[in-house]
């Protein structure tokens, strides 16, 4: 049986937030730099950032009261016990 | 950045038309995203409703909930990206040139720049349902420059905007005339 920390999920979500970011920024200075921002550009981003910032502050409540120290099972043998225990009648 | 500055604009030019793709081209990619929203939803429902006893253990539970704020949050980006790459596909007419910017994604842009003297032929043109409902369409511009043709997609008004743009093309022909007898 292979086990890793539970917490590793945390760093996958880390990884992916650094991206999310950096993309949301470059998004931004396009809108900048081509002077484009205006009324409708600044809604559009005030509700991109206003969703954003909702769903990461939901997500960090929600686990708030996670174990994270808790092993998660990545591969068991046991997983393919049914598969061998497949009878033939003949 | 101010428009002017991106585009250069010379002493003696001003910005006729500022044009962007007609608002309702913009739809079905909201509703698109509209409908992703309600995949992890469906998905956790599934789930459960096949493994029961999943349901309860937390690790599932913390699982989904990180992978749905990633999903949730990739399709917010997606959308926006979208939105920045619809809102900087623009057309600026001048009482000089034409510049049609396409923003292909995020990493890729085409700016093509026209003189207004170099038009030959404008053709405005509508089809389909919703275009004609909400009168958007596609202008062609033939043209004697390095670019023989323009086509501009999913413009509001077409028709009005090539009677426009003709008679840009007149003044901005007569000004040359002018400026070259003088000279």
């Amino acid at each position: 049986m292979i086990t890793i920390p539970f917490g590793a999920l945390l760093f996958i979500y880390l990884f992916f937030m650094l991206g999310f970011v950096v993309f949301s920024f470059v998004n931004v200075g396009h809108l900048i730099s081509t002077g484009t921002v205006n009324r409708i550009s600044i809604a559009v981003i005030l509700l991109y950032f206003i969703f954003s910032i909702f769903i990461t502050v939901a997500t960090w409540i929600l686990i708030g009261d996670v174990d994270w120290q808790q092993p998660l099972v990545v591969w068991s043998i046991s997983w393919l016990t049914p598969i061998y225990s497949i009878g033939f009648a003949f | 950045m101010d428009l002017r500055n991106f585009i250069h604009q010379k002493s003696y030019e001003r910005i006729e038309f500022q044009i962007r793709k007609h608002t309702v081209t913009f739809i079905p990619a909201l509703l698109f995203f509209l409908i992703l929203m309600v995949v992890p939803v469906a998905v956790r429902m599934l789930l459960i409703s096949v493994w029961t006893d999943m349901a309860i253990s937390s690790q599932f539970n913390a699982t989904l909930l990180l992978f749905s704020s990633m999903y949730y949050l990739s399709i917010g980006l997606f959308f926006f990206t979208y939105f920045v790459t619809f809102y900087l596909d623009l057309l600026i007419i001048t009482n000089d040139r034409l510049l049609h910017i396409e923003q292909h994604g995020l990493f890729s842009r085409t700016i093509a720049e026209l003189d207004l003297c170099n038009v030959q032929d404008v053709t405005s043109e509508v089809h389909g349902f919703f275009a004609s409902l909400f009168n958007y369409g596609t202008l062609h511009i033939q043209t004697a420059g390095a670019v023989d043709k323009f086509i501009i997609r999913q413009i509001p008004y077409p028709e009005k905007l090539r009677q426009a743009l003709l008679t840009l093309v007149d003044e901005d022909r007569k000004y040359h005339h002018q400026t070259k007898a003088a000279a």
